[in-house]
């Protein structure tokens, strides 16, 4: 497959944001090009200049002096706005591409971040668009530069010494194609390096995660010197890239000055036949300095387009990812009654299926307890409910119709999931309860905390509602999260209620409490919930009890204790349990 | 994780550098940079040349023209080349060996500085890891120090040059012709201050825009950890909104900068071009009166012309190199916070009376009244008294947090015992009065979960070895394993001794790396063995294995075993019950069963 081919997409992909901003982009170019026709007119300038005070003709020389200063406040301007419009492309596109980038991200279900691994979709957002945005705007300058430069300074060259011309870009001619090969090795180093401190940064991780082990086994010492052997690899690796950086650079600084070299022997000798002025030597100097600057840019530039590329693909991959689980329609209504039935429910990861043909009917207003060991699939079967994981069709069935086919987020409105590890977002603790309704009043983010247990906790937070939490706040414990977790669920006044074992994290007492305060709130609205402690499921109005994925036991808590079965043994388990802590 | 998203995100919670501050920062690099002494001053020595090559050019220019060229002499021009040449080699040769030379010294500092914060993150108590998310650690010895090295890399020192250049510059324009030299300079200060002002603005625009990324990349983070919260409340739209607000924020920040950013650059390149414009202007006069013996030659102005543009190639790329230096600073400050924080201590108590005591175990080990909790709200140990006698094993029993494994954890200094939280004593000497490695060489824990590191099954059962006996390590891994007698069990894995493991490996099973962590210990030897024994369901093959093996480990040694299985509990010497953190009954397995209290209740739920 050719090059070209393999990157159509990506062009494809990239071309709206380029042609959304046209405008700047082609003004942008059009200033640069301006911008190095006035200033390489200086030289020319500086050669009227230069003959006339050889001809000791003094007023032609005064006026080209007025001349350079003309040139210099104009070109002061059109540089101004020759970067403006093109650096501002670039961060409008780098701003356009985000925002599209996130709304794309907000699609994507939790299968793909866990499958894609959440750092590397932030590296792709944060480290990638922003190589993006470098070719867009610097990069995209410094190119157009460049060929403006050569495509002014040529021409004037030639007009007034071809020959001379000629010889003094012979030496680019052997060290462009040097440079060229210490370009390539330049990337080879780069990647050497960023090998090393791949090798490096695992060497870390894997001891910062080891500590206690490490410890015990009195390593430290084994520990610093294995490590210092992968230091050391990494610096050796930085001290080759430094070495082919600076030879790419003393290349770059032999084409200045060879090239000045030859304009001084192969001009001075001119000047003497009288071939060239004095002024045109001038002129010429100043071309070739010009040129040579530009031409040092020509490493950043290759860097810069390749770099942009690799970031361009990496973008597009998950701006492209198609989303496996689709609202069938985003700004639809639908009202939930709470009926819940689920008609042979499998859901398979990879060869392993996690939940096997499980049935089960929730009626509107009944609380249904999902039970089971670590493992057996309750988390999956909730989730499967909420459609985090998708669902095959037919299999899970909402008011007498398909989830499928439900539109998603009016469905979703009407849930209150309450996950084990409830995620709290670094706002106050009111706006974190207040997520699924957005500016509710005070009184119903108090009520709903007040249902939830949580006002207890207020004492002990210095700012009461107003609390930072989340990463940059104050720690909440176990407990205080899945309180909050709960509040923010009986907010949205679900019709149907998901928990998954809200009582992992609190002892006995705290969860007999809240389940106390819960049950109030369940009254009419339906709840399926997964939980270990039995005390709980015993009182609601049936209990499914799962294990390895399929539904071995339901029915009340009555019917399963006499039947003698899993239920039974794990509530005997648990009865003791209880009776441990209570006589403790 | 990326670092540079994680840096971005984290700089959010710092607050904002004064300059001040960050040269300060950056002079505490200076004990790193000073080893390197050498290689400094030969860098330093190197600027001082580059700025007199770079001024001889146009110096040699200006006299071929005046002499030679003006005056018809072919054979003078090709010698004043030839000496232009060897500048111009001269040149080449100063600026390779500066950059390299500076770029070396930048990765020595920070290679140095990284081995200097590992060493010390390996003698952080355990304490800091619980308080301080390993991530954050990880970014310090990572992404925060390469942004160090990025400071000598970028050319940020080299632009100190810069200044070197400058000066020989100047100086030598005006020794040239101090009346055009000074026309041509007379718009310098000019330019100087207003480049100042500009930069100070871009440097608002900048730290304004270095603000707002961290906003916008925090709350990306936080969205897509909490992607499926902000699905299941149907948040995507208001935070999409929220984000576009962040976003459009950001996106303006940076305008603004662009706007500082432009201005600066057609400033500069307008006053290189207005000095020239001077220049030509002064001379056109003074030419015109060098033809009646005044003091100008036309050498002389297209040296001077030449001159001015070396003089304003360092004023350039100044404020770039600001941005470069304050990053590395940032970076710094954090591995020098990192550094501050207190290692574990070692032989505290015995400090002052001459150094740790040694590690004597005759008569016993005793726990007296220990208090220990991890966190103000949640006391682990509320006072728990026993004591294990040399060459027994002691069983401790209770529910899931009874505080056993903590007891543990204090008695191997994992976690220190506070003032006034009891004591631990090995034949009447605290234990925080014993050397630390000291007390880990003859106390060995080893854990409910082992950790395993990336090598092979051998690699991590070599990990027990003692520094001194690395000769024959295959031999004794072996010899390890077979005393214990997984051999078998280890030979079973897909490629034996030899199967890979860890992050790049295949899996074991959790009965599998127990085998792993009993042959390390075994290997160890440890006089004092700690063992947390694993709760999770192991395969009935593996798990007969691990019995015996754990059977063939506490064999005739000193053992305190934080026990869940019957075997181990029965074998036992000794029985300690803890119960909410105090001890509530001992003896041993008959007396208990016997006496029908709490740990005759927990067999029966063992037994379910």
């Amino acid at each position: 497959m050719d090059a070209p081919d393999s990157i159509a997409p990506e062009i494809r992909w990239i071309e709206p944001y380029v042609v959304g901003e046209k405008r700047r982009l082609l003004a942008g170019a059009s200033l640069v090009a301006a911008t190095n026709a006035l200033q390489l007119s200086i030289p020319w300038l500086t050669k009227r200049a230069i003959d006339s005070m050889t001809a000791t003709r003094f007023e032609p020389a005064r006026l080209a002096a007025l001349a350079v200063a003309g040139v210099a406040i104009a070109q002061a301007v059109v540089r101004v706005f020759s970067r403006l419009a093109l650096l501002d492309a670039g961060r409008h596109m780098e701003h356009r591409i985000r925002g599209d980038l996130f709304g794309h991200l907000t699609e994507l279900s939790p299968g793909f971040y866990a499958r894609a691994g959440v750092g590397d979709v932030m590296s792709r957002c944060v480290n990638d668009l922003g190589q993006l945005r470098l070719l867009a705007g610097p990069g995209l300058l410094t190119s157009v530069n460049a060929v403006a430069a050569y495509a002014v300074a040529l021409p004037a060259m030639l007009s007034l010494d071809a020959r001379l011309t000629l010889i003094a870009l012979v030496p680019y001619v052997p060290l462009l194609w040097l440079v060229r090969g210490q370009a390539q090795q330049i990337y080879r180093r780069m990647r050497g390096v960023q090998d090393q401190l791949g090798l490096l940064s695992s060497r870390v991780q894997e001891s910062l995660a080891g500590q206690a082990t490490l410890k015990a086994y009195g390593r430290e010492r084994e520990e610093l010197s294995s490590f210092r052997g992968r230091n050391e690899a990494h610096y050796r690796a930085n001290v080759e890239l430094a070495r082919t950086r600076a030879t790419l650079q003393l290349l770059f600084g032999a084409l200045a000055g060879l090239g000045a070299l030859a304009v001084l022997v192969a001009g001075g000798l001119e000047v003497i036949a009288g071939k060239l002025t004095l002024g045109g030597y001038a002129a010429f100097t100043g071309y070739l300095a010009e040129l040579a600057s530009r031409t040092s840019m020509l490493g950043w530039i290759l860097a810069a387009w390749q770099r942009g590329r690799a970031a361009l693909a990496r973008v597009r991959e998950i701006a492209s990812e198609t989303p496996d689980i689709v609202d069938p329609d985003p700004r639809g209504g639908f009202e939930l009654h709470g009926a819940l039935e689920l008609r042979e429910l499998t859901v398979r990861a990879g060869e392993r299926a996690l939940l096997d043909r499980v049935s089960l009917r929730v009626a509107p207003g009944e609380t249904v307890a999902v039970v089971g060991r670590t493992g057996a699939g309750k988390s999956t079967l909730l989730a499967a409910v909420a459609r985090l994981w998708d669902v095959p069709r037919g299999q899970v069935v909402v008011d007498g119709k398909d989830l499928v086919d439900l539109p998603l987020r009016a469905y979703r409105r009407q849930l209150g999931f309450v996950p084990q590890e409830p995620y709290l977002f670094s706002a106050t603790l009111a706006e974190n309860i207040a997520l699924g309704r957005p500016g509710a009043p005070m009184e119903a983010v108090r009520a709903a905390a007040e249902q939830a247990r949580l006002t207890g906790d207020l004492a002990n937070l210095p700012e009461g509602f107003d609390t930072e939490v989340g990463e940059r706040g104050v720690t909440l414990s176990g407990g205080q999260r899945a309180r909050t977790a709960v509040a923010r669920a009986l907010l949205v006044d679900p019709k149907l209620l998901l928990l998954d074992d809200p009582f992992a994290n609190v002892d006995a007492d705290t969860a007999a409490a809240l389940w106390r305060e819960l049950r109030g709130a369940l009254s009419g609205r339906s709840c399926l919930l997964a939980t270990h402690r039995l005390s709980v499921a015993k009182e609601c109005d049936r209990i499914a009890v799962l294990e390895r994925g399929a539904l071995i036991e339901e029915g009340s808590h009555a019917e399963l204790l006499a039947r003698g079965g899993t239920y039974a043994r794990l509530w005997e388990r648990e009865r003791i349990w209880d009776d441990l802590w209570a006589s403790a | 994780m990326s670092d540079g998203a994680a840096a971005s995100v984290r700089s959010a919670r710092r607050p904002r550098f004064q300059p001040l501050q960050e040269l300060s920062t950056l002079r505490r690099l200076w004990p790193f940079v000073s080893r390197q002494r050498r290689t400094l001053w030969a860098a330093l020595c190197l600027f001082p040349a580059e700025a007199a090559l770079r001024t001889l050019r146009p110096l040699l220019v200006r006299y071929a023209i005046d002499h030679f060229m003006r005056r018809g002499d072919a054979r003078g021009l090709v010698w004043i080349s030839a000496a232009y040449a060897l500048a111009v080699l001269a040149l080449l040769a100063v600026v390779y060996l500066q950059t390299y030379l500076l770029a070396r010294l930048g990765a020595r500092t920070v290679a140095d500085l990284r081995e200097r914060v590992f060493a010390h993150v390996q003698r952080l108590p355990l304490a800091y890891f619980d308080r301080v998310p390993l991530g954050r650690v990880f970014t310090r010895l990572t992404g925060d120090l390469e942004a160090v090295g990025d400071l000598f890399a970028s050319g940020a020192i080299g632009s100190l040059g810069s200044v070197a250049i400058l000066v020989f510059v100047g100086a030598s324009m005006l020794a040239l012709d101090l009346r055009l030299a000074l026309w041509a300079l007379a718009l310098v200060p000019l330019a100087f201050v207003g480049a100042q002002l500009l930069r100070a603005g871009a440097r608002a625009a900048f730290r304004e825009v270095r603000a707002r990324v961290a906003r916008l990349n925090a709350y990306l983070q936080e969205n897509l950890s909490g992607m499926a919260t902000v699905q299941l409340f149907a948040r995507e739209d208001h935070n999409r909104r929220e984000l576009d607000r962040l976003n459009a924020d950001y996106r303006d920040a940076n305008l603004r900068a662009i706007r500082y950013d432009a201005a600066l650059s057609a400033a500069v390149e307008a006053a290189a071009s207005l000095c020239l414009a001077m220049l030509l202007w002064a001379a056109a006069g003074a030419v015109a009166g060098a033809v009646a013996g005044r003091w100008a030659t036309l050498g002389g102005v297209i040296g001077l012309s030449e001159l001015l543009t070396q003089f304003f190639g360092p004023l350039r790329d100044l404020t770039s190199q600001y941005t470069v230096a304050q990053q590395a600073a940032v970076g710094a400050e954090r591995a020098f916070e990192l550094l501050a924080e207190p290692e574990e201590v070692d032989g505290r108590g015995a400090a002052g009376e001459g150094g740790a005591r040694p590690f004597q175990l005759e008569r016993e080990i005793r726990f007296d009244d220990v208090r220990f909790q991890y966190r103000p709200d949640a006391p682990a140990l509320h006072g728990a008294t026993f004591a294990v006698a040399r060459g027994e094993t002691v069983a401790l029993v209770g529910t899931t947090g009874a505080g056993k494994s903590t007891l543990v954890k204090l008695l191997t200094r994992l976690y220190e015992l506070p003032a006034g939280g009891g004591t631990i004593s090995v034949d009447g000497v605290p234990i925080a009065e014993i050397a630390l490695a000291e007390l880990r060489r003859h106390v060995l824990l080893v854990p409910q979960e082992p950790h395993l590191f990336g090598g092979t099954v051998a690699d991590n059962v070599a990990l027990g070895s003692r520094p001194s006996d690395e000769a024959d390590l295959r031999a004794r891994v072996e010899a390890a394993v077979d005393r214990l007698g997984v051999r078998g069990a280890l030979e079973r894995l897909p490629k034996g001794l030899d199967t890979p493991v860890g992050e790049r490996g295949g899996d074991l099973s959790s009965g599998e790396k127990q085998l792993v962590a009993l042959a390390r210990a075994v290997l160890r030897d440890p006089e004092v063995l700690i063992l947390d024994e694993a709760t999770s369901a192991i395969d009935p093959l593996t798990d007969a294995a691990v019995q015996r093996a754990t059977a063939e480990l506490l064999r005739g040694r000193t053992a305190l075993v934080v026990a869940h299985r019957l075997s181990t509990i029965e074998r036992a010497d000794r029985i300690v019950v803890l119960q909410h953190g105090k001890v509530v009954e001992e003896g041993d397995h008959e007396s208990l069963l016997a006496k029908g209290g709490h740990y005759a209740r927990l067999r029966r739920l063992q037994s379910l």
